[in-house]
């Protein structure tokens, strides 16, 4: 049986308010493989991955973070892929739960402390980083170990780095996303239905969120398994939370994703990749005024023949949001 | 290709003890001109942050608690209409009357985190504990930034702290005119701006809150105050 393609693309803007105070994009976004030059669908496995970096006074290096994320997940997933491609799907469900968590926390933590080691936190931001909530004067939240079981200083210092993640791995069998902290992974079927992967997340006082950052962070961690179906799933997308925070109603946000998808099939992916940047920029602008970034992996064989033949030459990816750098990241 | 997006409202709710030992002294009056003075900083702050709605609405409560102001007002039209003073302190009705606001409906799926500044001289003459856990336990409530202001030295700092319901927070003594004035414009701006552009925390051991400055101290002065009032 012929292994069926998927396309890739998406986009990332720097959020309205990032822009007023002139503070840097916190959000990534990661495809693996890179996609092929001619713009053309991708064989699994692959996979696709969005970190929002925190971006609180506590975590004054999320953007990093949210990179890191990105790069340690992408790698993870696809040696997982690789390595579990003719497994069992029951074994692989269960490696996937008990293994994936920890193996990106893990890693993230080495890619965070390597970055430590060769930017090391000035005295200032240590200070910042320690702060409790009496004398620290940019925030009245808990400080390091007051409420954490198990906070090291390491974590406390790690916590700089604060990201979310979301993730897709797609396999020719099987599909899994991963999730920890906020965001929302949306699933599009063929017929038009739009659910997520994950229910939205348990209510956080005020803006709070799982983070990578965490003690133990691999316990908050969603992981989802599905064999991959025939003429079901149409599209996944992810996206950081500053998207969904843009509509008033859970409607609005499901309706204007499946109106992507639907889009995509009317024209095609190069034409809707290309206006990403401005939509996305449109609805922090109006919206939720956050970083935005929407990562979207569509089902090859859905994409009108017509449409797929308009790729022509050039990546799939809008080549204004990301530069040509190997991963396909942001 | 996206349909319409909107700015998430953000509703700033005043909580105003209007029993009447606010008359004494002329705090009820200092609460007054202090709100009025604030609402022009307040549509400042909205308007450096367009992606944030803000819906003004006011309860007071005395003998029995009421809607001030029921209806959400945008910053950029809302008037402050003076309140007056008398009765006894049922703060537990006034925090029943909130939660059933802050319940979805009516409250929007998509929102800033609420803020809600409670002013209060003196002790609760009704059974509050139940109202507060119960506005806690409505998601809309517990997600709020929750500001508590004591206005003289009378005031039982223990029911503030468990409105606030956050160690990190205290409430903020008001002894004089100007410290009053100075508390209401902190929690009218700097929480306001704070809320408004919010950005996420690591939640750690299940908390996390809206990063707000903290305030200056609050020095008691009589002798630097405009106001020879000292509550």
């Amino acid at each position: 049986m012929a292994v069926e393609g998927w396309i890739p693309l998406g986009a990332s803007v720097r959020g309205a308010q990032h822009v007023r105070s002139e503070k840097p994009n916190q959000d990534a976004l990661r495809w693996a493989p890179h996609p092929t030059s001619d713009g053309g669908a991708v064989v699994p496995p692959l996979s696709l991955c969005v970190s929002d970096g925190h971006g609180s006074p506590h975590s004054f290096r999320s953007d990093a973070g949210s990179r890191f994320a990105v790069e340690v997940a992408t790698n993870v997933l696809h040696r997982f892929l690789q390595k579990n491609e003719e497994s069992s799907l029951i074994a692989v469900k269960r490696l996937a739960e008990e293994t994936i968590p920890n193996r990106i926390v893990r890693e993230w933590q080495v890619a965070v402390d390597r970055d430590l080691y060769r930017r090391p936190i000035s005295e200032k931001e240590r200070e910042l980083a320690a702060a409790t909530p009496s004398d620290d004067p940019h925030e009245a939240s808990p400080g390091p170990g007051a409420d954490g079981p198990g906070e090291t200083e390491a974590d406390t210092i790690r916590r700089a780095y604060g990201a979310t993640l979301l993730a897709t791995a797609i396999s020719s069998r099987y599909i899994l996303h991963v999730q920890v902290g906020d965001g929302d992974i949306l699933l599009v079927s063929q017929k038009g239905e739009v659910g997520r992967a994950f229910s939205e997340d348990e209510v956080m006082p005020g803006e709070g969120t799982r983070s990578l950052c965490a003690p133990r962070a691999w316990d908050h961690f969603r992981v989802s398994f599905a064999p991959l179906e025939e003429d079901a799933l149409g599209m996944v997308a992810l996206s950081t939370d500053g998207l969904s925070k843009s509509f008033p109603k859970e409607a609005d946000f499901r309706g204007s994703v499946l109106g992507i998808y639907e889009e995509i099939r009317r024209t095609s992916s190069l034409a809707v990749g290309e206006k990403l940047p401005k939509t996305l920029d449109d609805a922090t602008r109006m919206g939720s005024g956050d970083d935005i970034t929407l990562g979207l992996v569509v089902r090859a064989s859905t994409v009108d023949p017509g449409a797929r033949l308009q790729h022509g030459a050039g990546p799939a990816l809008a080549p204004a949001s990301f530069p040509a750098t190997p991963g396909g990241s942001r | 290709m996206i349909r319409p997006v909107a700015a998430r409202p953000l509703h700033f709710i005043w909580i105003v003890d209007c029993s009447g030992s606010m008359q004494e002294e002329g705090k009820i009056q200092s609460v007054n001109t202090a709100i009025r003075d604030a609402v022009p900083l307040m549509q400042q702050t909205a308007d450096e942050n367009p992606n944030a709605r803000v819906v003004v609405r006011a309860i007071t409560f005395a003998t029995k608690a009421r809607w001030h102001i029921e209806k959400p007002v945008p910053i950029s039209d809302f008037l402050w209409t003076d309140v007056k003073a008398g009765g006894v302190s049922d703060l537990g009705d006034a925090l029943r009357l909130l939660g059933a606001a802050l319940k979805t409906p009516p409250m929007e799926e998509r929102a800033l985190p609420p803020v809600l500044v409670l002013l209060s001289d003196g002790q609760p003459t009704d059974d509050y504990k139940e109202a507060i856990a119960e506005l806690l336990s409505i998601p809309w409530g517990n997600r709020a930034v929750r500001v508590g202001i004591a206005i003289g030295r009378d005031v039982d700092l223990d029911v503030l702290e468990e409105f606030i319901a956050n160690p990190s927070m205290r409430p903020l003594q008001s002894n004089n005119p100007d410290a009053l004035v100075r508390n209401i414009q902190w929690a009218s701006t700097a929480v306001l701006k704070a809320v408004s552009a919010p950005a996420s925390q690591a939640s750690i051991g299940g908390q996390a809150t809206v990063a707000v400055p903290v305030p200056s101290p609050v020095l008691a002065s009589p002798n630097n105050s405009s106001s020879d009032a000292v509550w």
